[in-house]
């Protein structure tokens, strides 16, 4: 076992954090929170730059147009990129993380040249159709239906809660096939292009006023055949390669961001007077708390490098993901708590600055013990998964 | 770069399993209670190299010895092995060849001059003790103790005593040596603790198994489940960053090994401790019975937690260092 990181390591991540300064410092500042269109155009236009300076798909097999680096340099890319506190990955999210890992996995060559390229150049933003107001936690039970007619699937029915549907051109999209099959048995995984007939998207008002996910309506779409990823009636299992990458290694850049949310806690405290003297820094639970959230953001990391090397090593991330995504989940609630306790009343009119961020952050921190499976399904797969219990 | 435990490694485990098997089976622990280490399970742990791994071979450091001695304590540590091992392992690099193969060394880190009764684990068993303050590091012979302070152990399994004060002994190194010796420690016990929290999950979810209520296996109950859950992640992650500081400890190159050695011995203190009393709870009535296992993973922890700095101190540690390092825009 060796932390250490090679010459060339370092050399890539000297190259690397010279390119991001320069590359972070042009950038224009963020559109507003909630101005969608102008969003998907700055994080699209971000990940063209990293395209084009040779850094999108780090972690995607030279043959899919990624670069293939070995994991420590996936890893100093990660550090690297949160030093520089370069954009979030935002609309790319899905395409990035888990639509092109599952295309890699699972998809025909065709389907591979036309739409990794694509999404590593970021001019195409991937959503993604699994739950259904009838199937949150429960999503093979899902019922929006796919009817073969010649070479195409004609689709109805229902999706909700699909984060950022609004500004995506496909969607991993999840369809029942065979209503009599057992409920696992008869679901299809299929591409669906957004922007065609019969895909009506309704944004959805969310906690913090904004709308980060939408219902998205399906009225006859048609979705060609060739649009298939795996068999018909297999997307159940394609739909575990999926979830294995949304709850196993997605989360790297997230966890690692952890770091900075916490400094700048910290830094919060240390600006904020405390009853009778002093910040609130100054006390010593306050500093111990920080020390406690400090060890675990450590030790996430830590499991994250494990699972990144392990994903390289077998293909896949190690089922201890869920244990990451769960642990993340409470810790940056944690801190956001904490945050919010910090900057005190000042957040309840929204002042604007660190206050009213703090709120903002609170609220949107809650939706990582729901999203991607909930807390609760996370300690059943755990549980019954890794640990032998029965279902 | 390489995050995997090498071949070495993985048969050391396997080996020290065995061991364990033989000499510190969990099934017959009760016999093992208020006793020092038998004999013959120390002579094995002597003959497998336990205690050498952190000792240097001429000029050589061991590659990868504060990983591998990790690796071994976790191991015995899950089947509640006995005798002065996290000690002898990490006093025998100032001590030399000859007094290593004496025998059992026990030990205590001193604070300051913190007053109160100096409490030393298996101090009754050992040959010699070793005094780490913070400046240096002195050996203390068994003969020059005072009276122990009457009492009983709280951990049947690791004989505890209580002196009024430990007298000044032969001080054999400096300021490096007992930095290095502490960070050992703090390491290495909290991957004792990794054993102590993976020991007390193995047990509960056997149990979760096997006893049945309601006609059904205890363990299909979801308050059951999500228990068992979060003792395994806690250790999953106390576990991570254990072996990480350890490798930091061998090649600092790799972090800042202060940081990493406490984020680690905290996180593993909460896992062993929280992983002991879950394991109590998941044993219902049985769980507070002597005769059943969880109670002497429980009362390890203990121990441990109150070796090399609690999880209070460390996380104070933590954050004031992180409150230091933040930029001011
Ligand atoms: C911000 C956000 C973004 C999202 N983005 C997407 C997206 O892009 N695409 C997409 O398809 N979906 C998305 N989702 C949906 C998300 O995956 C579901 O909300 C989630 O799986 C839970 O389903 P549900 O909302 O129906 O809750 P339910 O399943 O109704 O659960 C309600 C409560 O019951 C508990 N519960 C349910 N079943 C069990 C059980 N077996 N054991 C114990 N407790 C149980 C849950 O833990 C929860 O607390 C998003 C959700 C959020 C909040």
């Amino acid at each position: 076992m060796d932390l250490t990181y090679s010459a060339e390591d370092e050399e890539f991540r000297a190259q690397l954090r010279t390119w991001l300064d320069t590359a972070v410092q042009r950038q224009s500042p963020p559109p507003p929170p909630g101005d969608w269109p102008a969003r998907r155009a700055y994080d699209t236009q971000w990940q063209r730059t990293l395209y084009d300076a040779g850094y999108a798909g780090l972690h995607w097999p030279v043959a899919f147009g990624g670069r293939g680096l070995p994991v420590s340099q996936q890893l100093v890319y990660l550090e690297e990129y949160a030093r520089a506190n370069a954009p979030y990955i935002s609309v790319n999210f899905v395409g990035l993380m888990h639509a092109g890992p599952t295309l890699i996995a699972e998809g025909t060559d065709e389907q591979r040249a036309f739409h990794l390229p694509r999404i590593l150049t970021g001019e195409s933003v991937w959503c993604q159709g699994f739950s259904e107001p009838g199937a949150g936690s429960d999503l093979a039970s899902l019922q929006t239906r796919a009817v073969r007619d010649g070479d195409h699937y004609i689709v109805n029915g229902q999706k909700i809660w699909s984060t950022r549907a609004h500004v995506a051109d496909y969607c991993e999209l999840l369809v029942r096939t065979d209503p009599d099959a057992p409920k696992h048995k008869g679901i299809t995984w299929l591409i669906l292009d957004m922007h065609q007939p019969g895909v009506d998207v309704r944004p959805m008002r969310t906690i913090d006023g904004e709308s980060h996910f939408c219902e998205v309506f399906l009225d006859d779409a048609r979705v060609p055949v060739s649009n298939r990823v795996g068999e018909e009636n297999d997307g159940w299992r394609v739909t575990n390669v999926t979830l294995r990458f949304e709850r196993g290694t997605a989360f790297a850049q997230h966890v690692i961001t952890l770091r900075s949310q916490l400094r700048k806690l910290v830094d919060v405290a240390q600006d904020t007077p405390a009853v009778g003297g002093g910040t609130a820094w100054d006390d010593a639970e306050f500093r111990r708390h920080v020390g406690r959230l400090d060890a675990s953001v450590d030790a996430l990391w830590r499991m994250t490098q494990m699972g990144i090397a392990d994903t390289e090593r077998t293909g896949m991330p190690a089922r201890s993901g869920s244990a990451v995504k769960l642990r993340y989940s409470e810790i940056t609630q944690e801190i956001a708590d904490l945050l919010l306790r910090t900057v005190g009343r000042a957040a309840l009119a929204g002042v604007p600055g660190p206050a009213a961020d703090a709120m903002r952050e609170y609220l949107w921190s809650l939706q990582y013990t729901i999203a991607a499976g909930t807390s609760q399904i996370q300690r059943n797969l755990i549980a019954e998964r890794i640990l032998g219990m029965p279902r | 770069m390489d995050f995997r435990l090498d071949d070495d490694q993985i048969a050391l485990r396997h080996a020290v399993r065995g061991l364990s098997e033989r000499h510190f089976a969990l099934g017959a622990v009760a016999a093992r209670e208020d006793a020092p280490a038998a004999d013959p399970a120390w002579r094995d742990l002597v003959a497998m190299g336990i205690f050498g791994l952190l000792v240097s071979d001429g000029d050589e450091t061991p590659r990868n010895g504060t990983v591998t001695a990790a690796v071994a304590l976790e191991e015995l540590s899950a089947h509640l092995a006995t005798g002065p091992i996290l000690w002898t392992t990490i006093t025998a690099p100032v001590l030399t060849g000859g007094e290593i193969e004496a025998g059992r060394v026990a030990g205590v880190v001193v604070v300051g001059d913190a007053g109160g009764p100096v409490v030393i684990e298996h101090a009754t068993e050992a040959e010699f003790l070793v005094v780490v303050h913070h400046d240096r590091i002195e050996r203390v012979e068994t003969t020059s103790l005072p009276e122990v302070i009457a009492g009983e152990p709280s951990d049947p399994l690791t004989p505890t005593v209580a002196y009024e004060s430990v007298p000044r002994g032969d001080v054999i190194s400096g300021p490096d040596e007992a930095r290095t010796i502490r960070l050992a420690g703090t390491v290495l016990a909290a991957a004792q603790l990794v054993g102590v929290a993976q020991g007390a999950l193995d047990v509960a979810a056997a149990y979760a198994l096997e006893r049945h209520q309601f006609g059904v296996p205890i363990g299909s109950f979801q308050a059951i489940k999500h228990l068992l859950s979060d003792m395994y992640v806690r250790v999953e992650l106390a576990r991570s960053s254990t072996f990480a500081a350890a490798a930091i400890l061998d090649d600092e190159r790799g972090g800042d090994a202060a940081r990493a050695a406490g984020a680690a011995k905290l996180l593993a203190g909460q896992a062993g401790i929280d992983n002991g009393r879950a394991a109590v709870q998941i044993l219902g009535g049985m769980g507070f019975t002597w005769e059943m296992l969880p109670h002497y993973f429980l009362k390890r922890a203990w121990v441990l937690e109150q070796s090399f700095g609690t999880a209070e101190f460390h996380a104070l540690a933590l954050g004031v260092a992180l409150g230091a390092g933040v930029v001011k825009a």
